[in-house]
């Protein structure tokens, strides 16, 4: 039996795949099964995918595989939509209330949506009705201290993300939802920055004006899935990855760009010139890490940033002395050389394979 | 396995939330306990919501926005006044780095004091109406100037709107040390610690730092008066005074409201 939801679905994907595959042999007449061979094997099948559905909620066919995406966008929606409206439900009527009433009903929501999604848990089977709640619990546990802070006109400060990431993150773990793992990571994020922000003297709301001040724990987050594994929780060490890569990448984008944000004492220009170097390097090392370990959000992620890396150096190079089109077009045999580049890649992978 | 995970995520999740909302309540209560830090009686010139341009029907609440400037070397208000090495080195900001490149650094976190109707607010005006003065001599000289009497007209509704209308709430030191800044200035009624946040940029060569804000900036209005309050805010013939108190953090509420 499978250990997580990806190995249960990945197995059911290959039974469907497997069946499609047989109905074309036997069709070709390539191979045929005796009877009682072909039942014991749609038996076997059956029986195991009945298992699955059972245990991990798969999607068995296609058209549940499509269904399942539908939910899970319709999952998302209907978090954002009722967080929204939790927060303006409660501009509409705050101003109703004195100070005691609106602690209550702020505190109240926390605890409501938490016990919501304790009950939604036990009974929801594929999982999506949990995420939404826990979602809805995020959205009022960061409404009941951002409003807490409005009421009583309390200094505003960056303490305010840790308890959002850890409390984010629990939900993420007791649900699975990994829309949450991101909020979670994101608030973390914000944290750190904004405390090694202070630490230099700055104030905590400018530490977009350090972007490095992301680069420590951008790096702990993308290595962390090797160190603590994520097997039991499907999608998060992908996530961690992806999240890590972003808030490297992004950082190292803007500085290539922008070398006053940098703590280091040189000339802008080197700057700039070292953070262009090493976001192609990276990037680079990042797709050949990707490609070993199979991690496609690695692959995918190193090569969006290469492509964005060289294209701001091109465009930093001869928008001004080209011709629109020439430039265009440069860029556009650009392309063509990559897709060529990653085709040949393609069959050479799939010659050592055979 | 997966359920006793999940309650022991939502029970941790639940325990936080609990402890959260204990530190920020703890917090508040400690800041309005024992002797106000400063308590301010400020004007509809001093706290208001009258220049906000978004007039949002779906919030019910209502927070004042304080009004502050400072005092520029002219006499004149100027809330972008950069503040002297001296004050700066007070606040922990190095003056003695030359700038070498234009490298744009973060904004600080500083205190800062407000002075409300002292020595700076009676300069702006000394200063209006010494310019007041002087415009009408002028005219006295040339009367037929319509230049001259276009001046003249502006620089008495300079003089009128810097004492009757505009904030009286000025920003006149800043540092870090709580107690330095209180001994300079012990006037509990007159003079307010709040905190501030600077910002800086370069001028001929020179990095100048001035005050961006104060937080927090707005105050919420308690429910006993936030109806007569909400009346008077948009209404500049309805003045009210409303008493700031500052607490132990330099937070602050709304501690009075007096509503001719």
């Amino acid at each position: 039996m499978p250990l997580t939801r990806d190995q249960a679905q990945q197995r059911a994907d290959d039974i469907q795949a497997f069946n499609r595959e047989l109905q074309r042999l036997q069709t070709e007449r390539a191979l045929q099964l005796a009877d009682d061979q072909r039942q014991h094997l749609e038996a076997h099948h059956r029986a195991l995918l009945d298992e699955l559905r059972g245990s991990f909620d798969v999607d068995h066919n296609r058209q549940t595989k499509r269904l399942s995406l539908s939910m899970r966008i319709s999952s998302l929606l209907g978090a954002l939509a009722l967080a929204a409206s939790l927060l303006f439900f409660f501009y509409q009527f705050w101003g109703l209330l004195g100070e005691t009433a609106q602690v209550s009903v702020l505190v109240g929501f926390t605890f409501a949506s938490l016990l919501i999604v304790h009950l939604v848990n036990r009974r929801d089977q594929s999982g999506y009705f949990t995420k939404l709640a826990a979602m809805l619990a995020f959205a009022c546990f960061v409404l009941n201290i951002t409003m807490l802070g409005q009421i009583f006109n309390v200094q505003p400060s960056d303490k305010a993300l840790l308890p959002w990431a850890i409390f984010a993150l629990l939900l993420a773990y007791g649900c699975e939802a990994r829309l949450l793992l991101v909020a979670g990571l994101l608030c973390l994020l914000a944290y750190v920055a904004a405390r090694i922000g202070t630490w230099g003297g700055g104030y905590w709301l400018s530490v977009g004006e350090r972007p490095e001040n992301f680069l420590p724990l951008a790096l702990v987050l993308i290595v962390l899935p090797q160190f603590i594994s994520q097997a039991r929780f499907s999608g998060f060490a992908a996530t961690y990855r992806l999240v890590g890569l972003i808030a490297l990448f992004l950082p190292v984008l803007a500085l290539a760009n922008w070398g006053t944000g940098s703590y280091l004492p040189w000339d802008n220009g080197i700057i700039e010139g070292s953070y262009q170097l090493l976001g192609f390097i990276t990037a680079a090392l990042v797709i050949w890490i990707g490609s070993r370990r199979e991690w496609p959000e690695m692959v995918n992620t190193g090569l969006t940033f290469f492509i964005i890396f060289l294209f701001t150096k091109l465009f930093d190079w001869w928008w001004e002395i080209m011709p629109k089109y020439l430039f265009f077009l440069i860029i556009g045999l650009i392309a063509v050389l990559f897709l060529l580049v990653l085709g040949r890649l393609r069959r050479r992978d799939g010659g050592l394979a055979r | 396995m997966k359920a006793l995970s999940s309650s022991r995520c939502l029970a941790g999740a639940a325990v936080l939330a609990l402890l959260v909302n204990a530190v920020v309540l703890g917090n508040t209560l400690y800041n309005r306990s024992g002797d106000a830090d400063s308590q301010l009686r400020l004007s509809q010139r001093e706290l208001s919501n009258r220049w906000s341009y978004f007039d949002n029907q779906e919030n019910s609440g209502l927070s004042l926005k304080l009004q502050w400037t400072r005092l520029n070397e002219d006499a004149t208000r100027y809330s972008d006044t950069p503040f002297s090495a001296e004050q700066l080195r007070a606040a922990g900001i190095d003056t003695d780095t030359p700038v070498t490149q234009p490298k744009r650094l973060p904004e600080r976190d500083t205190l800062v004091v407000l002075e409300l109707d002292g020595p700076a607010h009676q300069a702006t005006l000394q200063d209006l109406q010494r310019r007041r003065e002087k415009a009408a001599a002028k005219l006295a000289a040339t009367p037929d100037d319509a230049r001259l009497k276009s001046a003249l007209e502006e620089a008495e509704r300079m003089l009128r709107n810097s004492r009757d209308l505009y904030s009286r709430l000025y920003a006149v030191d800043i540092g870090l040390d709580r107690d330095a800044l209180r001994q300079r200035y012990p006037d509990r009624r007159q003079y307010a610690i709040v905190h501030g946040v600077l910002s800086s940029w370069i001028t001929n060569e020179k990095r100048e730092w001035h005050l961006s804000r104060i937080t927090p900036g707005e105050v919420s209005v308690p429910y006993q008066w936030r109806d007569a309050l909400s009346g008077r805010v948009k209404n500049d013939d309805a003045p009210y005074e409303v008493e700031i108190t500052f607490g132990q953090r330099l937070e602050p509420w709304i501690s009075d409201a007096f509503l001719p």
